[in-house]
């Protein structure tokens, strides 16, 4: 499945000692559990066996070489090669450049927009000892609810009906709607009909 | 740029999100990658990815204004999350009332071809 038209943004943290490091606490099941330090080619383990990275370098799309850019790469094990997930510059955005953003990726109906077609929640998973850390995550993709613990995702349960999504969100999720929210569901191309 | 919540508020969240004592500004914890480590995971624990505003509401519109992501993920306790810029937006606004110094930069994203990211980066 293509998924298109996503954008993202990052944060990025400047210590006192002069250590740079992105804080990216929004992008799904794949993005990096911890902070990633602006070092290129420093290499953090994530969740499982995939490990996370920063690089420095260019992307084929630019035609000018500088600035350049913080790419953001995983593999899934030591002996798989590096991809490149997505790509920023070190210059600053605004309230107002994300608003503009906002106003696409919230309002486009197109089918470029993936977010206007697919429900989505996830949710990771913290160990509760001394040594805390992400240890798992919870997701939900339309009307399936899927887990991974650090291996091969599973598929916990599947909905059918709204009623057993909203079950699966107070459930698995802790979340809970109002009943303005449930109904505004109603019409819409993710509305769950069940299977008749 | 002065975050847009109140020392009360930075409290409801460390409440909220369960962060260990030690990392409580109350403690004054050293402002290092320890202490934005912690906040990372308890960011991501406690308040999800999740872009159910687009669906299930009156107006399937989503707001970026500080106070009303804050009500929405802390106050309201309902366990909502919201997409990348609610989710980033509100953390930025955290980190700065804890007085870290920050900024927030826009990402190119590569899209998915059976799960995995291909060809060009899509635009802002």
């Amino acid at each position: 499945m293509l998924r298109q038209g996503r954008v993202h943004m990052v944060n990025i943290v400047t210590l006192a000692s002069g250590e740079r490091w992105m804080l990216d606490v929004a992008f799904g099941g794949d993005g990096p559990t911890k902070p990633l330090p602006l070092i290129s080619e420093h290499v953090t383990q994530n969740l499982g066996t995939q490990e996370v990275r920063l690089i420095h370098s260019t992307i084929p799309q630019q035609l000018e070489q500088n600035p350049k850019l913080w790419i953001y790469q995983y593999r899934n094990g030591k002996d798989k090669d590096w991809n490149s997930f997505y790509a920023f510059p070190e210059m600053e955005f605004f309230q107002a450049d994300f608003e503009i953003m906002n106003f696409f990726t919230s309002q486009y109906s197109g089918t470029i927009n993936f977010q206007k077609t697919t429900v989505l929640i996830i949710r990771f998973l913290r160990r509760e000892t001394e040594e805390e850390g992400i240890v798992g995550k919870l997701m939900l993709v339309n009307g399936e609810v899927k887990r991974n613990d650090g291996g091969k995702t599973r598929l916990v349960l599947t909905c059918t009906t709204e009623e057993e999504r909203l079950k699966a969100f107070k459930e698995h999720f802790d979340i809970r709607l109002t009943d303005e929210e449930v109904n505004g569901i109603k019409g819409r191309n993710v509305e769950l009909l069940g299977n008749s | 740029m002065a975050s847009a919540y109140s020392l009360a508020q930075i409290e409801q969240y460390e409440e909220y999100v369960s962060l260990p004592t030690r990392f409580r500004k109350a403690s004054k914890p050293a402002l290092d990658s320890a202490y934005l480590t912690a906040l990372h995971i308890h960011q991501i624990s406690s308040i999800p990815y999740e872009n159910l505003i687009l669906h299930y509401s009156t107006h399937h519109t989503v707001s970026l204004d500080p106070e009303t992501l804050f009500n929405k993920m802390v106050t309201d306790k309902r366990g909502r999350g919201g997409y990348c810029m609610e989710n980033s937006i509100f953390f930025n606004h955290v980190l700065r009332a804890l007085g870290f110094r920050v900024y927030t930069a826009g990402v190119r994203v590569r899209p998915r071809v059976e799960g995995i990211p291909a060809g060009d980066y899509l635009g802002w």
